[in-house]
């Protein structure tokens, strides 16, 4: 890309403002600078450009700018889907077993009462029918089994006794 | 292949070394060849300016997707085209016309652009340049207006040399018989 006469410039309509290229500057020499033409030849198309555009021209550079994390993509709905998922997991199972262990008490509750109310009732009954019957004529038998001398030395002995048989 | 200073501007502008300062260098070195085939296609040099600046934050994007196994200026003029062919195109559907209605358009108003000073064989001769093919309508202004070898347009193009200069003498015969009657154009 090396300089070329401006053979066409005339028959342009294309202009540059005062002084564009002329006050164009290129940092690089050598090679690089023969890309830099005059481009005397655009203006045989007709147009120009604002008075020392290209010497004020800049580009701003786009600055890095810190990471937008969208809310609501996918990955992150599913991301927090899946752990609503877990906590509402973990909810359910604790309140179903705090449930469950209520309900289990209860009823364990009741059948304890019942079984121990049941059980007592029965034991009760079947110890007295066991170790001690209730007969009228043995306890008789065995009252009667007593003298009247050991009555009286009992009765001695407890005064307070005495006072009850005899007020 | 890229020139050594090509390479030395794209290798700082990749490493981040001072990448500012090679943006800088390849700004200065590419903005005028870049301005004019932005603005040949485009035509008024407001748009101009918009285009050149996207090219030119597009190359500072983009450089790292560079593959050197191209010259530097052609794959910069290759963002240069798509940008003021996209450009165009927005423009049309913003004004909800279609692509050629734009373009005549856009050579009525050079009458009036402040910054364009051709006369009437410079209306007749974009008028012409308009009612060329796509290609060889590039390839004309590419040779005809910024001077590049067909070598260059080629690479740009990403066409072969002949193909460039077949293109190029097809539109200079469509462009002479347009203009016939400005007999005083010289090719």
């Amino acid at each position: 890309m090396k300089k070329k006469s401006n053979i066409h410039q005339q028959h342009s309509g294309f202009k540059v403002p005062e002084n564009y290229f002329a006050n164009f500057k290129v940092a690089i020499d050598g090679v690089m600078q023969e890309k830099i033409r005059e481009n005397k030849k655009q203006q045989k198309a007709g147009f120009t450009v604002p008075d020392n555009y290209f010497e004020n021209f800049s580009v701003e550079t786009p600055k890095k700018q810190p990471k937008v994390v969208q809310l609501f993509t996918n990955k992150h709905f599913r991301k927090v889907a899946a752990i609503a998922a877990i906590f509402i997991g973990i909810f359910v199972a604790v309140n179903t077993i705090h449930f469950t262990s209520i309900e289990n008490k209860s009823i364990s509750g009741l059948a304890i009462e019942n079984y121990l109310n049941k059980d007592l009732l029965q034991n009760d009954s079947n110890e007295w029918d066991l170790d001690y019957p209730i007969d009228e004529t043995y306890i008789s038998d065995e009252l009667n089994q007593v003298n009247e001398e050991a009555i009286l030395e009992y009765l001695s002995q407890n005064a307070e006794l005495t006072t009850l048989i005899n007020p | 292949m890229l020139t050594p200073e090509e390479a030395h501007i794209v290798s700082q502008l990749k490493q981040g070394k001072n990448k500012e300062k090679a943006f800088q260098e390849l700004v200065n070195l590419y903005k005028e060849p870049l301005y004019w085939h932005i603005r040949n296609i485009v035509k008024n040099h407001d748009d101009t300016d918009d285009v050149l600046q996207n090219t030119f934050i597009k190359v500072f994007r983009y450089i790292d997707n560079f593959k050197e196994e191209s010259k530097l200026y052609s794959w910069l003029y290759r963002i240069a085209s798509n940008e003021s062919f996209t450009f165009l195109s927005k423009k049309a559907k913003r004004l909800k016309i279609s692509d050629e209605e734009l373009q005549e358009s856009l050579i009525e108003n050079l009458t009036s652009d402040t910054y364009f000073e051709g006369k009437t064989i410079q209306i007749a001769l974009q008028k012409a340049i308009n009612t060329l093919p796509e290609k060889q309508k590039v390839v004309f202004q590419m040779k005809y207006f910024e001077d590049l070898k067909y070598q260059e347009i080629a690479e740009i193009l990403e066409v072969t040399e002949g193909t460039a200069k077949s293109n190029y003498h097809h539109a200079v015969q469509k462009i002479k018989n347009n203009l016939e009657d400005h007999s005083t154009f010289d090719f």
